[in-house]
């Protein structure tokens, strides 16, 4: 029998892809076939996924021989590929000890503690974008009005984008996700993202600020321990990295408590329980949907299966993320459950270096939106949400709302 | 403070540690993150009470840089003068 084509299809946006669930059903570990006609190993339990994040024996470079490319040409992994694509690598697709060192120059801007401190600017960021959807009145939609623009006006303070460049900044990372666009023009957006950011470090160096791209060209840029290149790299990292996710999830976000009033009202009369809820949402909407991809630079034993040295790897973080064997009736949305070990932000020595920003945007965008419209819906009428599933980050392209 | 009172001796490997925060987000009361984002373990010694607290730190931990056991009653003992 032919092995199964990887990506599935998704069907349902509240649910993983059939296939992969029967997969998922047959064993932790197997093999799916590739548009290239390769094959690649698929990991779908949650154990056997972490224990394979964890291991530096699998390797995140797309450069090396035998890694899975989940689509011909750049369009394939965004994730990867924005990253990786347009010049120099990234420490996402880094192995150690080259990979730590560039992390450890940025770990100091994304502490827990750190984070906390911009909490008052994302709520401040998020009130204008709930003063527009007030401005814009019924029916409006609430992923060009919210969920695309707080993640990216939280990265411009982050990044250090003078407010007079913010129109042009938003303007590229609308386009960079726009999953409308050729691949021509991501090309181009892509270029122009690289010009735009050679401008602004440019600009950091002349007159620094306080700001990460400032205090990164003071420190390490200055003494020798960041090659310019690797800056940046970095600051497109950011970008790509820290838009499209936190977008992406907001909107599902957004889209699944509106579905469910109980949920809505329940967090609008219990703030507290949001935090945990977020962790809940993550984990039921893995919006890296298309897995994280490694290659086997050993051989290594993955649930009685042995994988050799120059094999693909696929992790499916959203297929553990429903492995039973962790979540107790995966299926269910529940938000009280406890899902702080969900694998959405990752596992191993790439998790996700924003996930303490990431989850600050959900909780505060969350906890504002129910308080300035507690009686939000779905506006009546047909086509008022349209998800993405053609993405390989999973989405939700428009969501118009009343009040 | 009860002498002898079970306590749970708790480290963590800063050489391992990827600064992804689980830790001091989870529980900040006993871990915390320095200026580089690297684990500092402000209480070394804890109550065995915080067993689940700290076995759930240890779970979430992506490098698997924490390790807590039973801590021998001397070592409670000469910390904190029970
Ligand atoms: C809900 C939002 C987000 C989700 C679900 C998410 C998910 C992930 C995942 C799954 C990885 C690991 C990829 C792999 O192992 O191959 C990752 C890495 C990363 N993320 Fe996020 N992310 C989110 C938001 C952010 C934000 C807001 C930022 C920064 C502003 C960010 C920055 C990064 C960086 C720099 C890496 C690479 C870390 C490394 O390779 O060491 N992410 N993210
Ligand atoms: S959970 Fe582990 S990697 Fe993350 S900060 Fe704590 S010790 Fe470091």
């Amino acid at each position: 029998m032919s092995l199964p084509a990887y990506p599935m299809q998704r069907s349902d946006p509240y649910g993983i892809p059939r296939q992969l669930a029967e997969l998922a059903a047959r064993g932790p570990v197997d093999r799916v076939r590739l548009w290239d006609d390769s094959t690649a190993w698929i990991v779908t339990g949650w154990r056997e996924a972490r224990a394979v994040l964890a291991d530096n024996r699998f390797s995140a470079d797309v450069g090396r021989p035998g890694y899975p490319h989940l689509r011909p040409g750049f369009r394939g992994s965004r994730l990867a590929a924005a990253a990786g694509g347009a010049g120099g690598a990234t420490m996402l697709r880094m192995d150690p000890p080259a990979h730590d060192e560039l992390r450890r120059l940025l770990t100091g801007f994304f502490t827990v503690r750190r984070i906390a401190t911009l909490r008052p600017m994302v709520e401040e960021r998020a009130a204008a974008c709930l003063d527009a959807v007030q401005a814009a009145g019924p029916p409006c939609d609430l992923i060009s009005t919210l969920a695309v623009p707080l993640p990216s006006l939280v990265l411009c303070e982050l990044l250090g984008v003078p407010v007079a460049d913010r129109p042009h900044f938003e303007e590229l990372s609308v386009a960079l996700i726009d999953s409308a666009a050729t691949q021509r023009q991501l090309i181009g957006t892509l270029r122009g993202l690289s010009d735009y950011l050679e401008e602004l470090v440019t600009g950091k160096e002349k007159n620094p600020e306080t700001d990460l791209l400032s205090v990164l060209v003071q420190g390490p840029v200055r003494d020798g321990r960041m090659s310019r290149a690797d800056l940046l790299g970095t600051a497109r990292l950011l970008l790509t990295a820290g838009h499209e996710t936190s977008a992406s999830m907001l909107s599902l976000t957004l889209a699944t408590l509106l579905r469910d009033r109980t949920a809505w009202d329940f967090l609008g009369s219990a703030p507290e329980a949001i935090p945990a809820a977020v962790e809940e949402l993550l984990r039921f909407h893995t919006i890296a949907s298309a897995g994280l991809s490694r290659v086997a630079t050993a051989d290594v034993t993955v649930a009685d299966q042995i994988i050799r040295a120059g094999e693909g790897v696929i992790v499916s973080v959203e297929a553990a993320n429903r492995d039973p064997a962790a979540f107790e009736d995966p299926d269910r949305l529940r938000l009280d459950r406890g899902a702080r070990h969900h694998l959405s932000f990752g596992y191993g020595v790439h998790q996700c270096l924003g996930q303490a920003l990431a989850r600050v945007e959900l909780q505060v965008a969350i906890e504002r939106t129910i308080r300035r419209f507690p009686t939000l819906r779905v506006a009546e009428g047909e086509g008022r949400i349209e998800f993405a599933h053609d993405r390989m980050i999973h989405g939700v392209h428009r969501l118009e709302v009343a009040w | 403070m009860v002498s002898g009172e079970p306590r749970l001796a708790v480290r963590a490997d800063r050489t391992r540690c990827c600064g992804s925060g689980n830790c001091a987000s989870i529980l900040p009361e006993m871990f915390d993150q320095d200026d580089e984002g690297l684990v500092v373990v402000r209480e070394p010694y804890p109550d065995a009470g915080l067993r689940s607290a700290v076995d759930q730190a240890v779970l979430l931990c992506p490098v698997q840089a924490i390790e807590a056991s039973p801590a021998e009653p001397v070592d409670a003992r000469f910390r904190f003068g029970g």
